[in-house]
């Protein structure tokens, strides 16, 4: 006979209690009648040397009746057979581990490869496994038909083996992207259909019996930390049949920190001698007080000093530094436990170079008898270049257009004077790349030829341009502030254009509704108009800018106009040398191309699949020919946020967490189910039951007839 | 008939001693007279008669009397001393004679008219008795004893016997054939519950007109609180009262052998005791209650005698006239100054 739950068995030390209560003996044999007990206080009962068993039938009744009652608690079952690990259903797993730059921390790393070993521990014969390793992407190092059909043993030796010939990389970590990854191999996987009991694969004498799955499972070896991405989770599907088990290793050492160093936007005022630095604290640190410092290509630090700063655990402070010298490669940070993100690499930024393409009659060939009353004079005075690029104005006739200008090199071309069909077709394959044409009606003469260019540029056939007749002069009305071209002029203070003039313009007629009126004349004629080709812009400048036409080119509303005509981005440019981990290589492969990596290593650069992402921190030098360029390569800020999330962050997503059962586990859970379905046959509590009950109903009619005696002798003694 | 003490000036025929050194001579004779004139209770309460009970006990009490060494026991003592040569013959108590064949004269006689009522509790708690005889016959035969020698005093003698109601009452008389109704009245069996003191003690209050003397005799095992106001009352009507408190020699000790369930007489409640852990507790707690009882009595004037079934009845005689003698003193002394006063005032 076995027991369900044996401990209840515990209910039957119970039975020292009635024991207790018939030696205290509660009521002695005698009683004495006394005039009053005005006087007295009733004795506590106790044990004494003369105490002994009271009422022994009432005893015994009791006592069979608790242990009766304790023994139907305990559902007792007869039990046939229990579980053997060969009936356990075979298990499939996908092991899945972190990879990231915040695994390169002290020690996590074995201990990651540790727990996948304790899992690999418990294989049995038929388990499918696959193992897969992530960092900002997942890769399958292992995959489920690799691991059929072979040994629990040569599965670990595969897998460990795996495992120590790879090391946490430097990118950042995609923690959603691995699980979905991860969970759709799992579940697509389509298994055979039996499997081999035998250890050995090769003994063919052994069972093969049908394959009996559980339900997959997903085992996580991960730190958890803060930084990792799981937003995209939010739409992905979780299946109902899958469970996550999260194993995560954590360091002792909680304190990391990292400096980074911030870029210059374009429209904040230059400062050659400094630069912001952020410095974040993760959020279970304990200590707020670091160091930053630059450092040389040897990593030698240019200021012993360097400057001390708090930040407090959770939070970033942004300081000021001195601008790094000629020779500083890197801004270090000192005083965490981890330095994995302790170097910020710099580089001397390299300013782009671009060109605004003045298409007009004023050339280096033929110069106007008066610049000063010549567009370009006024274009080239456009201070366009900044830190971040060096802009230079070309001009050229027209017709000397012979090839389309790259959008990448030329922002704008500006169209003054009527052009070819050819230099038509070239400027609309400019614009349709990506560029930004700026067509000025400049000219009344060439009213006809820019007509006709405009059709051939815009396709638009029944495009009319006329003289407008002014009365002394006209001003620019209902602009659109909304558009960014004036956006940036919107504000009341900068937005009154009653100053400007203009003596004479261009009319517009017949133009498709598609394009976008961003200013008119104060007569109605439109003054501006864009039109969308393709993936690039083209503008209609109704009259011309030069002082004989207009005050545009005079007035303070001018400067900022194009400005915005050659940047409608508006705002920061991108740091074109510094890049993160995982980012392509910002050059085309060519056959004189070579790339010198942080390490010293130099690589021919001649096909994309030579080279593809940046996946090292720190200098990379690219050369090609006669260009050469210098690139830095950075970690994941987020990868500094090593604080650890909690599992039930991945439950707000959907993911169903549950813990993998160990072989010895299952086979306990699967013998209780046993036990409880065999003792849910049998019953045998509800006999005992019925015992106690019958024993009890003895206990109260004997109690009563003993009581009935004892009040009956009472009264007989008071009445004498 | 003027006091002999009072014309004695202060002395009397014991000698040239002053007043209260006789006084207290004389108490410490009547103490040793009292040890001497012991009749044990055992045998008196043998007697099945109570009248005859009764009788015993007086006639010891009155030849505990006579063998006094000293003869002429105490003027003040008792309102009887012995003949001498030159006394008011009028004075002489013949009934005395007849009984004793001695010559004795009584004084006060004035005095001795006096109502007595005797209020004997009949309680289940007075049934419980460690000797032979329970509490309630031993009552029983002090309040046939007081009932016999009061009336050989001449005193008027009522009774009233309780429980937790009235039971008898007879009102205080002095005429042939009273005392045998008082002591019918005694003999007769009752079965008693409760003890409730408020209702009969009110009752007397308002039953007895007249100022006089009522002697309690009960067991007294209940409320102080409630004892001190009827007490109270009673003495406001300006009655004398004296309290014989009937205890047994068990009930003083806690005498129970061996942890027994223990039934409360009147109550039936029981509960378990040990009498090893329990006796301390209860002698402190009952000698407590003793000693409210005593504080109570003192300070309303009421005379206070605890008496054990084991010792002699006529200790109740005792108390009886010891209580007569501070009365009488305390009346003395007021009327020996209100004549001299009278003197003073007549003389000029």
């Amino acid at each position: 006979m076995s027991l369900l739950a044996p401990f209840y068995f515990a209910g039957a030390l119970a039975i020292g209690l009635p024991i207790l209560f018939h030696l205290i003996r509660r009521r002695p044999r005698g009683e004495v009648h006394f005039s009053s007990l005005m006087f007295l206080r009733p004795t506590p009962p106790r044990l004494t040397r003369r105490s002994r068993l009271d009422h022994w039938p009432l005893l015994l009744i009791r006592a069979l009746a608790l242990m009766l009652l304790a023994a139907a608690f305990t559902r007792p079952f007869i039990r046939s057979a229990s579980y053997s690990d060969s009936e356990l259903p075979s298990r499939r797993m996908v092991i899945v581990v972190d990879t990231s730059a915040s695994m390169r921390r002290a020690g996590l790393w074995e201990q990651a490869k540790s727990k996948v070993d304790e899992i690999l521990s418990d294989l049995r014969p038929g388990d499918e496994l696959a193992l897969v390793a992530f960092d900002n992407k997942p890769t399958t190092l292992l995959r489920f038909d690799q691991t059929s059909g072979i040994s629990p043993s040569q599965v670990r030796s595969s897998v460990t083996s795996l495992l120590a010939s790879t090391t946490p990389s430097w990118a950042g970590t995609d923690l959603g992207r691995a699980i979905s990854y991860a969970a759709d191999l799992a579940v697509t996987y389509e298994p055979e259909n039996s499997v081999s009991l035998s250890e050995n694969p090769q003994d063919t004498s052994a069972t093969d019996v049908p394959r009996r799955s559980g339900s997959p499972q997903m085992i996580l070896v991960t730190d958890m930390q803060a930084g990792s991405k799981i937003e995209s989770l939010q739409v992905y599907a979780w299946p109902d049949q899958l469970s996550l088990d999260v194993r995560q290793v954590s360091s002792s050492q909680r304190n990391n920190a990292s400096a980074q160093v911030l870029r210059v936007r374009d429209n904040e005022p230059q400062e050659t001698d400094r630069v912001r630095v952020r410095v974040f604290n993760s959020g279970d640190a304990d200590q707020s007080s670091y160091r930053v410092s630059w450092i040389d290509a040897d990593g030698n630090p240019i200021d012993a000093m360097g400057l001390p700063i708090q930040v407090p655990p959770g939070q970033s402070r942004v300081v000021q530094m001195p601008s790094p010298e000629p020779g500083v490669t890197a801004l270090t940070l000192q005083g965490d436990d981890h330095d994995f993100d302790n170097r910020w690499h710099v580089v001397s930024p390299q300013p782009e170079s671009l060109t605004l393409l003045n298409l007009g009659t004023e050339s280096a060939d033929s110069p106007v008898p008066d610049p000063r009353s010549s567009l370009l004079y006024y274009l080239q005075r456009v201070p366009l270049s900044t830190n971040r690029r060096k802009v230079k104005t070309q001009t050229m006739s027209p017709d000397q257009l012979t090839e389309a200008p790259e959008p990448k090199n030329v922002p704008l071309v500006v169209v003054t004077e009527p052009c070819s069909a050819n230099t038509a077709a070239l400027l609309r394959k400019y614009v349709t790349a990506g560029g930004q044409l700026l067509y000025v009606l400049a000219d009344q003469r060439t009213i006809e030829g820019s007509a006709d260019s405009l059709r051939s540029i815009t396709n638009v056939d029944g495009l009319k341009i006329a003289e407008a007749a002014v009365d002394d002069y006209v001003m620019l009305s209902r602009i659109d502030f909304r558009h960014p071209l004036f956006a940036t002029m919107s504000d009341p203070q900068f937005n009154d254009f009653t100053k400007i003039r203009f003596w004479s313009h261009r009319t517009l007629t017949d133009y498709p509704e598609s394009w976008h009126v961003l200013a008119r004349f104060d007569d109605g004629d439109p003054a501006l108009v864009e039109q969308i080709v393709g993936t690039g812009k083209m503008w209609v400048l109704a009259a011309g800018w030069q002082p004989e036409a207009s005050q545009l080119a005079l007035s303070s509303k001018f400067i900022p106009l194009i400005f915005s005509l050659f940047d409608p981005s508006t705002g920061t440019q991108v740091d074109r040398n510094q890049f993160s981990i995982g980012d392509r290589v910002p050059w085309e492969p060519s056959s004189t191309a070579q790339i010198t990596l942080p390490s010293g290593e130099e690589i021919s650069y001649q096909r994309s699949s030579d080279f593809q992402t940046l996946d090292w921190p720190g200098r990379y030098e690219i050369v090609d020919g006669e260009s050469s360029r210098s690139i830095v390569v950075n970690l994941d800020s987020d990868e500094s946020r090593t604080e650890a999330m909690g599992a039930d962050e991945l439950e707000r997503y959907g993911i169903q967490l549950g813990s993998t059962l160990t072989t010895v586990e299952e086979l306990s859970n699967q013998n209780r189910l046993r036990d409880s379905e065999l003792e849910s046959k049998q019953r045998l509590w509800q006999w005992l039951l019925f015992a106690a009950l019958v024993m009890l109903g003895l206990e109260t009619l004997l109690g009563g007839m003993l009581s009935k005696t004892r009040s009956k002798k009472a009264a007989e003694a008071i009445s004498v | 008939m003027a006091s002999i003490d009072q014309n004695a000036g202060g002395r009397n025929r014991l000698g040239d001693q002053p007043v209260k050194q006789q006084r207290a001579s004389s108490r410490a004779v009547s103490n040793q007279a009292m040890v001497a004139a012991q009749v044990d209770p055992l045998a008196v309460m043998r007697i099945k008669n109570l009248q005859l009970r009764a009788k015993a006990v007086v006639e010891g009490f009155y030849n505990g009397l006579h063998r006094s060494p000293s003869h002429g026991f105490s003027v003040e003592f008792s309102e009887y001393r012995p003949y001498t040569v030159g006394d008011d013959l009028r004075g002489l108590d013949w009934k005395l004679f007849a009984r004793s064949d001695r010559y004795y004269i009584k004084k006060f006689e004035d005095e001795t008219n006096r109502r007595c009522y005797l209020v004997l509790d009949q309680s289940q708690s007075m049934g419980f008795g460690s000797l032979d005889y329970s509490k309630i016959e031993y009552a029983r035969t002090i309040v046939a004893t007081l009932a016999y020698y009061l009336t050989q005093q001449r005193d008027s003698v009522g009774l009233m016997t309780f429980d937790e109601t009235i039971g008898d009452y007879i009102s205080a008389r002095n005429r042939p054939g009273h005392l045998r109704q008082v002591l019918v009245a005694l003999s007769r069996e009752v079965r008693g519950s409760g003890t409730d003191l408020d209702a009969p003690l009110q009752q007397i209050a308002s039953l007895i007109r007249r100022r006089g003397l009522v002697i309690l005799v009960s067991d007294l095992l209940a409320s102080v609180e409630s004892l001190q106001t009827n007490l109270a009352y009673l003495r406001s009507r300006g009655h004398e009262v004296m309290l014989l408190r009937t205890i047994d020699p068990a009930e003083t000790q806690l005498q129970i052998q061996s942890p027994s369930m223990v039934v409360d007489m009147e109550s039936g409640k029981e509960i378990y005791i040990d009498p090893e852990s329990a006796r301390s507790d209860y002698v402190d707690r009952f000698e407590e209650h003793g000693r409210q009882l005593q504080a109570i009595c003192e300070s309303l004037g009421v005379d206070f005698f605890p008496i054990i079934t084991d010792q002699p009845i006529e200790q109740a005689l005792f108390h009886l006239v010891n209580s007569q003698q501070r009365r009488s003193a305390r009346t003395s002394r007021s009327g020996m100054l209100a004549t001299s006063a009278n003197r003073s005032g007549g003389a000029t």
